[in-house]
């Protein structure tokens, strides 16, 4: 391949968001088949779990977890297009999901990836979003990093 | 941070905090080996294991 022909380097994201469903009792599987879609990432009690580099954890998960992640799909740093990714792929809000996860004494939370190498940036969760994860029993999390 | 470039090294703590029931406010500890410290406990995980 030609050298000006390279895809240029993707700039590392100063901002994504990840719907984590987490707890002791948490079944990926189960969280699977209810969204209809496999995660990005997830963890079974018990068992190993792949690991960002791909390989297999050697240690057992301490907990279940089931997560979707906007990274891969969404190029912003900010964090709104991000959220409305995850409500569009998710179909949020879904009025049966704070029952579900109380159920399984599940938390869920929305976590907010947020480079602030500047100093000034401001991470901007939308109202209405902040709303919607909160009537479904969850919380927005920032993440933040400088 | 342990011989990673900051954005490196917080992807990494932004997968290993939920993995270890952590949040974001969390303040953990890092070892020269990768362990990690978590209100004078050390945690049965090491960062190093989520390089990508």
């Amino acid at each position: 391949m030609h050298p000006d022909q390279r895809p240029a380097a993707v700039p590392h994201a100063r901002a994504h968001a990840t719907l984590i469903i987490s707890g002791d009792s948490v079944s990926p599987e189960f969280w699977t088949a209810y969204f209809g879609m496999e995660p990005d990432r997830q963890i079974s009690k018990g068992q190993p779990f792949l690991l960002p580099s791909g390989k297999l954890s050697s240690r057992p998960g301490k907990l279940g977890l089931w997560a979707v992640e906007s990274k891969a799909a969404v190029r912003s740093d900010q964090l709104t297009p991000h959220l409305q990714y995850l409500r569009r792929r998710l179909g949020l809000p879904r009025g049966e999901l704070r029952d579900l996860a109380r159920t399984q004494g599940a938390k869920l939370a929305l976590w907010c990836y947020w480079m602030n190498d500047t100093g000034d940036r401001v991470p901007d969760v939308p109202d209405d979003i902040r709303v919607m994860v909160e009537t479904m029993g969850g919380t927005v999390e920032i993440d933040e990093y400088r | 941070m342990l011989g990673y470039d900051n954005n490196t090294f917080s992807d990494m703590l932004h997968e290993f905090k939920p993995a270890n029931g952590l949040g974001p406010a969390d303040n953990v500890i890092f070892h020269d080996d990768g362990s990690v410290e978590f209100n004078g406990q050390m945690l049965d995980d090491n960062i190093h294991s989520y390089a990508p």
